[in-house]
C-alpha cells in the first residue's frame, strides 16, 4: 500500500523537475542576458531543493538534524539517529546557495560590462556586433 | 534554433532526470523511512558524549558536516566565493574610482532616498537584522544557521540603507568599500588561523576535536559552564565576516556601476 507521504514525495519531485525544465528552457531559449541569469538562478535553487529532498525521511517520525539537548542519554542519541533527516545534503546546499549568489553577482557584472560595451543585452545582437556586422 | 526545439530539449532532460531519480534515488517505498549510512554515522557520532572517537562537539549535525567532517570542501567553497567576488571587483573597479569622489560633493548623492516612513522603518529593521544575523552566526553550532546563513542575512542590511537613503549615507556610516574589503580579509585570515593552528601541534589541517593519530588535543568544547563547540564557533564567526562583507562590497560596486552607466536607478540609457 502506497502511503500519502510517498505520493506527496513523488509529486514534489515531479514539480521540482518541471521547475528545473522551466529554468533550463529559460537558459537556452531566452535572448536577453538578464533573463538567462534569472532562469539560471531558478535552475540552481531547484536543484538545491532536490538535493535536500533526497535526504528526507518519507515515512515514520521526522526530526531536524539538531540534537535538542547538550546532555544526551544513549536512548536520545539512538532515537535522534533514527528520526533526524540526512544532514549531508543540507550541508552541501548551504554552501551551494552562497556560491550561487556570488556566481550570479559575477554574471550580472559581466552583463553590466557587456551593456556598457555593446549598448544591448540581447545575446544574438551582441554576437552579431562582435562579428562586426553592425546593428 | 527555434524556441520549440529548446522547449522539447528541456522537457526531454526533465523526463530523463525524473526517470533516473525514480530508478536510482527512491529505491522501494519501504526503505524511504531510513537515510543513507553516512548520514546515520554523522547523526550518531556528531555529539556522541559516550564515544568521542569521531565526535565533532556540536549537536548541530549540519554545521558539524560543514566545518568538521567535510571541512576541506567548505574551505574551498570559500575560495570559490572569494574568486567570484574578486572577479566582480576586477570588472567593476574601472568604474569605481570616478564616482566615489563625485558622490561626496553631491552630499546625499543621486536619488534623494525614499520617504520618511521608509527611512524610519529602515533604521529599526537595520538593528533587527544586525541582531538576527549575529545570533544566527554565533549560535550556528547549536541551532540551525552558521556563518553562511548569518553573513547572507547581514548583507541585506546595507542593501536596505542603499535603497532607503543612498550609497553615500552608507559610506558615511562606515560601510565603505575599502573598510568592508579589510574586514573581509580579516575574516579570511581568522579562517586560515583556525584551520592551520592544529598544524603547530602536529595535528591535522581543520582538526576540530581530538582524533586518533593526532597529538592535537582539539579546540575546547566546553569552557566552564559555557558550551563552545570546538572550532566551529570561530569558523562560523570568520565565515560570517567573509560572506557578509563580500556581499556588501558587491552591492556597493553595483550601485556605483549603475551610476557610471548613467542609469541612476532607471536602467535604460
Amino acid at each position: 500500500m502506497v502511503s500519502v507521504e510517498f505520493v506527496l514525495y513523488v509529486a514534489s519531485f515531479a514539480a521540482l523537475f518541471a521547475t528545473a525544465a522551466v529554468g533550463a528552457y529559460g537558459v537556452l531559449a531566452k535572448r536577453n542576458v538578464v533573463k538567462k541569469i534569472i532562469a539560471l538562478t531558478i535552475l540552481g535553487d531547484t536543484v538545491n531543493t532536490v538535493a535536500i529532498l533526497v535526504g528526507f525521511r518519507v515515512s515514520g517520525r521526522v526530526a531536524p538534524p539538531v540534537l535538542p539537548t547538550l546532555k544526551p542519554s544513549k536512548e536520545v542519541l539512538e532515537s535522534f539517529a533514527s528520526t533526524a533527516v540526512d544532514p549531508i545534503p543540507q550541508a552541501l546546499v548551504i554552501t551551494a546557495i552562497v556560491i550561487n549568489l556570488a556566481v550570479t553577482a559575477f554574471l550580472l557584472f559581466l552583463a553590466v560590462r557587456a551593456y556598457a560595451l555593446y549598448g544591448t543585452l540581447d545575446y544574438d545582437e551582441i554576437l552579431r556586433l562582435r562579428r562586426g556586422e553592425g546593428p | 534554433m527555434s524556441k520549440a526545439l529548446y522547449a522539447i530539449l528541456a522537457l526531454i532532460a526533465c523526463a530523463a532526470s525524473v526517470a533516473l531519480v525514480v530508478l536510482g534515488v527512491f529505491g522501494s517505498p519501504e526503505t524511504l523511512g531510513s537515510i543513507r549510512e553516512l548520514g546515520r554515522f554523522v547523526l550518531l557520532s556528531t555529539f556522541n558524549v559516550f564515544s568521542k572517537r569521531w565526535w565533532a562537539g556540536s549537536p548541530e549535525a549540519v554545521t558539524a558536516v560543514l566545518w568538521d567532517y567535510r571541512g576541506i570542501d567548505t574551505v574551498f567553497e570559500t575560495t570559490v566565493l572569494y574568486a567570484a567576488i574578486a572577479g566582480c571587483v576586477a570588472l567593476g573597479y574601472a568604474g569605481l574610482r570616478k564616482p566615489a569622489s563625485e558622490g561626496r560633493k553631491e552630499g546625499r548623492g543621486l536619488g534623494e532616498g525614499l520617504t520618511l516612513v521608509v527611512r524610519a522603518a529602515t533604521k529599526i529593521l537595520f538593528a533587527l537584522i544586525l541582531i538576527t544575523s549575529l545570533n544566527v552566526a554565533l549560535h550556528g553550532y547549536i541551532t540551525p544557521g552558521g556563518g553562511f546563513a548569518g553573513g547572507s542575512t547581514f548583507a541585506i542590511a546595507p542593501l536596505l540603507i542603499i535603497a532607503a537613503y543612498s550609497t553615500n549615507a552608507m559610506v558615511r556610516r562606515g560601510f565603505s568599500f575599502l573598510r568592508s574589503s579589510a574586514l573581509r580579509s580579516a575574516g579570511l585570515v581568522g579562517l586560515a588561523l583556525v584551520v592551520l593552528t592544529p598544524l603547530l601541534y602536529y595535528g591535522f589541517v581543520l582538526q576540530n576535536q581530538a582524533k586518533p593519530g593526532s597529538p592535537f588535543p582539539g579546540y575546547p568544547a566546553f569552557l566552564g559552564p559555557l558550551f563552545l563547540g570546538g572550532s566551529l564557533i570561530y569558523l562560523n564567526l570568520a565565515e560570517f565576516l567573509v560572506v557578509g562583507m563580500e556581499f556588501i562590497m558587491v552591492f556597493i560596486l553595483f550601485h556605483v556601476l549603475d551610476r557610471v552607466l548613467g542609469g541612476g536607478g532607471h536602467g535604460e540609457r
